[in-house]
């Protein structure tokens, strides 16, 4: 209960950030901060929580609820703006989860990652898209998946350089699986949370 | 600031090579999402984690889990649960002929309701006594007489019973500080050497069985046969053609004799070797047919019981190599095709499902199986280095459902 209590409330918090979009598209159609100008990089680092969702389909032997943890998130990207605006890199996540029985899940995705920024002063705000595929291990044996991710943040320029805020996304793992053991086929949904620093160069 | 070429050509290598290396951990045979959702709970008694359990017994009333000391519960639990639905199984801390404060050298059962124990002194490994109880522990008798001065200048390592037999394997420690290994035998008022050959040995016995008229015992160099055909036990180095026998590459890891009286023997270089009507035959049993170096066999039992649709009996064979993640091997040795790989734990009569086994057996080195006397609850004993694991399991057949239950914590 408490989970989808979590869940919902940061789901509203990204439902809102195009609300305050709005109100920081007023001031930056004054200027583009520099920040998010064609050719400003950014690195972010993001420390935070992975909540699983779902695991579908359900499975026919399963005999409990809730089998795997909340588990710790980690995220590392290089974003480098094409655009004013938008901004294309790569992504390199990690998260630890443990499940009912003690096991331990560590899931490491790597994607290619798009973004749209906008507001800059003193907030600004993204909203991104990773495709790419993660490896997935439970204690010892694993498999490699494709991998999605779609979210948004807000940050505090901290100054010209940093910028500190939080995340919040979906992460979705279809894990496919092919011929005979193609019943092993499953889609994982998790929620991540993290708080995020943003280093523009 | 910011005029630099987007690297993407660097980008797209990393992701290439990432790619590439993280492919090689892919196994498209094991589903993780699918091992998630049918994890079942596992809720053991605190003891059993990150402990090591190197004996298993039973007599009327309980089973007995020997680790440096001795834990008991009784066969039948009260069948009390947990709110997740785990049956509560306590296990209690059993005093040795009175005393709490012991380390258990060790312990075996006859399956006619005796338990034995070897208990020594915990900091000096010196033997207090050899003791017997038939009645779960509430009175001991010490088999070590006031005149028997057998293991004065020993240490004892390992009990078995075998026959009609109580079984010492012990040490002692000569001049030079070479460990000297020594098998011998209770003859029902003293301990004797179990033939002039059981002496001096370089290595310690450890397995031990009689297959209806022979006493077979093994330790990694070589095995052992004698009989009491005199009156006394007299065993000796087996020297049947094809005996199995250590070399460079090969150790013995595990010695047992069916429900049929053949006696199978493990190697640590994935040999199975079995002496049937007077011979030795030996074969690999990987999964290629031919010699893996990624499995190492290490003790076995035989299971009799399992759904109608299997092929039984079957071995039990531990995996002794952490490349392949330790566990087991389910093996019906009767039949000569089957390789051991296709019945790996995971996918076993006895593990409860490819999640409950990894899960739980998986990934520790097994010390100990045991099956009690009605065959239908079978025990592993392992070495668990896991703060959040254990290191003993059980599992229950039942008649009813023709099925095991899969392994739970104990």
């Amino acid at each position: 209960m408490k989970r989808k209590l979590f869940v919902t409330v940061c789901a509203l918090m990204l439902c809102a950030l195009p609300l305050c979009a709005q109100t920081a598209e007023t001031g930056a159609a004054k200027a583009i901060p520099e920040s998010q100008q064609k050719g400003s990089q950014a690195i972010v680092l993001a420390v935070g929580v992975n909540v699983p969702l779902f695991i579908l389909p359900a499975d026919a032997e399963a005999t409990q609820n809730n089998t795997l943890g909340i588990g710790a998130a980690f995220g590392l990207q290089y974003q480098y703006f094409v655009l004013n605006h938008l901004s294309l890199g790569g992504s390199l996540f990690g998260s630890f989860a443990t499940t009912l029985a003690g096991q331990s899940l560590f899931v490491a995705p790597i994607s290619a990652h798009a973004a749209y920024w906008w507001g800059g002063s003193p907030i600004e705000y993204t909203a991104g898209l990773d495709l790419g595929m993660t490896v997935m291990r439970l204690s010892g044996d694993g498999m490699l998946t494709p991998f999605a991710k779609i979210g948004g943040g807000a940050y505090y320029k901290l100054d010209k350089s940093w910028s500190l805020g939080g995340l919040v996304s979906m992460w979705l793992i279809p894990e496919i699986h092919i011929g005979e053991y193609s019943n092993l086929t499953r889609y994982g949904g998790f929620f991540d949370v993290s708080v995020s620093a943003v280093y523009h160069f | 600031m910011r005029k630099n070429k987007f690297p993407s050509l660097i980008t797209l290598g990393i992701l290439i090579v990432l790619s590439a290396t993280l492919s090689l951990s892919c196994n498209n045979s094991f589903g993780v999402f699918h091992e998630i959702q049918t994890e079942k709970p596992q809720e053991g008694t605190d003891t059993f984690v990150k402990g090591s359990v190197k004996a298993l017994a039973e007599d009327d009333t309980n089973y007995y889990a020997a680790m440096s000391k001795i834990f008991y519960r009784p066969k039948h639990t009260d069948g009390s649960s947990s709110t997740d639905g785990t049956v509560l199984k306590t296990w209690k801390l059993l005093k040795v002929n009175g005393e709490s404060d012991y380390f258990c050298s060790g312990m075996v059962s006859d399956g006619a309701g005796t338990l034995y124990v070897a208990s020594s002194a915990k900091d000096s490994g010196i033997l207090n006594g050899i003791y017997s109880t038939i009645d779960a522990g509430a009175n001991w008798t010490n088999l070590i007489t006031g005149s028997d001065d057998t293991f004065s200048n020993s240490y004892v390592d390992t009990l078995f019973f075998a026959g009609d037999h109580l079984f010492v394997s012990a040490h002692s420690i000569n001049p030079a500080g070479d460990d000297l290994y020594a098998l011998y035998y209770y003859d029902g008022t003293s301990f004797k050497l179990a033939g002039s050959a059981m002496a001096g040995l370089p290595y310690c016995i450890t397995d031990l069985a009689y297959d209806g008229s022979n006493y077979w015992a093994m330790n990694k160099e070589k095995v052992f046969v004698g009989d009491d055909s005199t009156g006394v036990i007299a065993m000796a180095p087996d020297t049947t053609s094809g005996t199995p026998q250590a070399n460079a590459d090969r150790l013995l890891c595990g010695l047992f004799v069916d429900s049929s009286n053949r006696i199978h023997v493990t190697t640590y270089d994935d040999y199975l070797f079995t002496y049937v009507s007077n011979a030795w035959t030996s074969r690999s049993i990987s999964e290629s047919g031919s010699h893996s170096s990624s499995i190492r066999l290490g003790k076995i039992i035989e299971i009799t019981k399992g759904p109608s649709d299997k092929k039984l009996p079957r071995l039990l064979i531990a995996n002794t190599s952490s490349t392949t993640s330790y566990g087991y091997y389910e093996y019906p040795y009767e039949d000569s095709s089957t390789t051991i790989q296709a019945v790996a734990g995971a996918n076993g009569i006895v593990a409860g499902g490819s999640s409950t086994y990894n899960s739980t057996v998986r990934g520790k080195p097994v010390n100990v199986f045991y099956v009690s006397q009605d065959k239908t609850v079978l025990f592993v004993g392992l070495s668990s280095n896991d703060s959040s694991s254990y290191s003993l399991y059980s599992s229950t057949y039942s008649s009813a459902e023709g099925k095991w239950s899969g392994w739970s914590a104990e």
